[in-house]
């Protein structure tokens, strides 16, 4: 299978999108970038949406690898969604598509003026829209699975430093804001495990109220079941039922941040109803 | 914003006591944990050692852990190193710190396969070059997890510096620590091929007898091979380390666990080292240094203690390994592995002149209250030892040492760094890396470590360059803007040693 390049993945995708004039063509500002590669060095004027890594740019040169078929020239304003490449003394980017900067204005409109908060607010609305239920709700109780349990057949699962340590928490629902309006309780399957692999997970403690953007256990391949462990999850808090988890940190919205992020969670979850 | 000031070493730093020692041990004489000194004979060692966070990065506070090292043998200014950094971009893909000028300078690549929403990172990976190919292979456990378990993949590339995703060699799950290294055979019938080694812990093996080593003589396909030979206690330990020499002859050091206790995670282990005669090819694999039970693998050491639940300071402990082979001399071999005596983690070095056949009975080095040991063997059969050694109490301190003897005897020992281990408070696991890196190019030694960032130069005391904004006199690491303070926290060290 031949290599796929970051070039390949859509613009929407792109975590940084911002307006920039061209400076110089064939150049680079970062020593590191290969001679080769289709380059330019671009004063960022203005950014839209960035991780704050990429937002710290505003009012620098970086060096952006141009887009395939792209050809811009020099005082030229252009609107790149690009992706990060290299960061040293300066950054380089990936540029995967190009545009004439009045298509920015209207997309300019409707955001903040914090690239980092647009950023985020643009990846919790995907969380959103690829959440198979969004709830309002409060963790009742908080329980140990039975795949878990050292009553459990052995060897249930081989020891690793990267073993989850599932949880079970029982969310008494309050608002079903997506998915099945009359859902009382769910069973959410949440990693304790404080190792590399699970630390971002979100814990569970009983009381915990907010926002959770939920997947099923089918949609979920972290926790699905396999040949190795066909047992592994069975729900134990509520026999029977069906087994969630939220594993991206976006995907629990604490109640004392919610109105902060409540009115980006309406209109996602209006977006996919629409 | 600050102009960055170059290393140099203040007069204090030569006057650290343990800087340029060289220490005396004999195995049957020497008290377990401590050195007998003397005044070192030969010429200080020339000492490189520099923070690897970019200068864009200067903001940046993440625990950037478990670091491995890859030096192109082709053009040694050419190095590659992991750590648990996320893509400072936030894309589906993670970064490798690369650089083009023998490790001066650093830059990130974000090139190896991951998910944005896990955060932009690996859960494991090592890196390693060709002998000759100029290829970069990497050993990682990709995220996200499938099927409720861990995720193998060996990657490939042939320009470090593309911004081309690594190609993905081999794809499979119920893998731990996959360990990298990789040679280019010279000469018979696999002349000019990559000849790629990965060690890890496969949860899939029949048997409980997880100790595995993925090996190709292509650089592209893999072949698994079991290279546990013994009963377990359901499964190995994670380490599992390969070392290649270049007349053909692998060996790979593991952690066979033996007895485990799943409630208290104490267990005890045989540290095993295995050998191939033909670049692990023999029939079967693997199977070339048997023990006197008849099995593949000789017991360097029978029954050694672990607990897989505890920690030494922020760090967590449980068994590490690391193994060596003299390129001078493939019948040369060192090993060292952790165990736990009476609460105290320890780690212990020893030495084959005859294969493996035969080990030294008494520790060459015993190290109290340390982790991490990494070693290699240079091209004077100089062996080096790096390690981690947690000392103090209260406010206690990691301290980093890069130790190295022409005669297993008598050792100079560097202190590379020594910072504080009680800040920053851990974000994850592991604090410092269930691992560090040595390795050997000529006669230089290269190495990694992950340390507090705090820009103390009396923490270093054979130097130090940051590239990412700092004020050495006032010991406070800077934003971008060369004027916002940062927080301290977990970084990669690269260093070159030449004795």
């Amino acid at each position: 299978m031949p290599a796929k390049t970051k070039a390949n993945d859509a613009s929407d995708d792109a975590k940084f999108l911002f307006k920039g004039t061209v400076q110089k063509l064939g150049a680079s500002a970062l020593a590191q970038v290969p001679k080769d590669e289709p380059t330019a060095i671009v004063h960022v004027d203005e950014i839209l949406h960035a991780p704050p890594a990429l937002a710290r740019t505003l009012g620098k040169q970086i060096t952006v690898k141009l887009a395939k078929g792209a050809k811009p020239k020099v005082g030229d304003q252009v609107l790149f969604h690009a992706n990060s490449w290299l960061f040293g003394d300066s950054v380089a980017v990936e540029s995967v598509k190009q545009e004439v900067p009045a298509q920015a204005k209207s997309m300019l409109g409707e955001k903040t003026t914090d690239p980092a908060r647009n950023l985020a607010d643009k990846e919790l609305q995907k969380r959103v829209a690829n959440a198979d239920m969004v709830i309002e709700g409060e963790v009742s109780s908080i329980h140990l699975p039975q795949s878990e349990s050292l009553s459990a057949p052995r060897p249930a699962r081989p020891l690793s430093e990267h073993d989850p340590k599932w949880r079970e928490a029982v969310i008494n629902v309050g608002v079903v804001h997506k998915g099945e309006a009359t859902t009382k309780q769910v069973v959410v399957r949440f990693p304790t495990s404080t190792d590399i692999q699970w630390f971002r997970a979100p814990k569970f403690h009983t009381g915990d109220r907010g926002v959770w953007m939920l997947q099923s256990q089918k949609e979920s391949p972290a926790v699905g079941t396999s040949a190795k462990h066909p047992t592994a999850m069975t729900a134990t808090a509520i026999p029977g039922a069906t087994l969630y988890t939220a594993l991206s940190p976006l995907d629990f919205q604490p109640a004392d941040k919610l109105d902060r992020v409540a009115s980006v969670i309406r209109a996602a979850v209006a977006a996919k109803n629409s | 914003m600050p102009k960055r000031k170059p290393a140099k070493r203040s007069a204090k730093s030569k006057n650290v006591s343990l800087g340029t020692k060289r220490a005396r041990s004999t195995s049957a004489q020497r008290p377990p944990t401590r050195l007998r000194t003397r005044r070192q004979q030969a010429a200080a060692p020339n000492v490189l050692l520099v923070n690897m966070v970019p200068n864009s990065l200067s903001g940046e506070t993440n625990q950037d852990s478990e670091p491995t090292l890859a030096v192109n043998p082709v053009n040694p200014l050419q190095i590659a190193a992991s750590a648990f950094t996320p893509d400072p971009g936030g894309g589906d893909l993670a970064p490798i710190y690369v650089s083009t000028d023998g490790g001066n300078t650093w830059v990130l690549n974000s090139i190896v396969p991951s998910d944005s929403a896990q955060g932009s990172m690996t859960a494991d990976i090592t890196v390693a070059f060709g002998g000759s190919s100029n290829v970069l292979y990497a050993g990682i456990i990709r995220l996200p997890i499938v099927n409720n378990t861990t995720r193998l993949n060996i990657l490939s590339t042939q320009n470090f510096l593309s911004s081309t995703k690594m190609k993905v060699l081999l794809d499979r799950t119920g893998v731990d620590q996959p360990f990298v290294e990789a040679s280019t055979a010279m000469s018979g019938a696999e002349s000019g091929n990559d000849q790629v080694f990965v060690g890890s812990n496969d949860f899939g093996a029949s048997n409980g007898q997880t100790a595995t080593i993925d090996t190709s003589n292509n650089g592209t396909k893999f072949s698994q091979v079991t290279i546990e030979s013994r009963t377990t206690a359901g499964q190995d330990g994670p380490p599992v380390r390969p070392a290649i020499h270049s007349d053909g002859t692998v060996y790979a050091v593991y952690h066979a666990w033996r007895t485990f206790d799943s409630t208290s995670g104490n267990g005890t282990a045989d540290i095993v080292v295995v050998r191939d005669d033909n670049w692990g090819s023999s029939n079967p694999p693997f199977s070339d240094l048997k023990d006197t039970d008849n099995f593949s693998g000789k017991r360097v050491v029978q029954n050694s203690a672990f607990n897989f639940n505890d920690f030494l300071g922020q760090e967590r402990t449980g068994g590490a390994v690391s193994i060596a082979v003299d390129p001078t001399n493939s019948n040369v071999v060192y090993v060292s592995w952790a165990d736990e005596q009476n609460g105290v983690y320890i780690i212990h070095l020893r030495q084959s002149s005859d294969r493996g056949v035969t080990w030294s009975p008494n520790d060459l080095i015993v190290i109290t209250s340390a982790t991490n040991p990494a070693l290699a063997v240079n091209n004077q059969g100089t062996i080096g030892f790096l390690y981690q050694q947690l000392v103090g109490s209260g406010a206690q301190q990691f301290v980093t040492h890069f130790q190295y003897s022409s005669d297993g005897q008598n050792w100079t020992d560097l202190v590379l760094a020594n910072t504080p281990a009680n800040t920053p408070t851990k974000v994850f696991d592991p604090y410092l890396g269930d691992y560090c890196h040595l390795l050997s190019l000529g006669s230089d030694f290269y190495g990694i470590f992950s340390a507090n960032n705090e820009p103390d130069q009396a923490n270093f005391p054979n130097g130090v360059i940051y590239q990412r904004n700092h004020d050495f006199n006032n010991v406070q690491l800077l934003d971008t803007d060369g004027v916002t303070p940062v927080d301290p926290s977990i970084d990669p060290f690269f260093f070159k040693v030449s004795p």
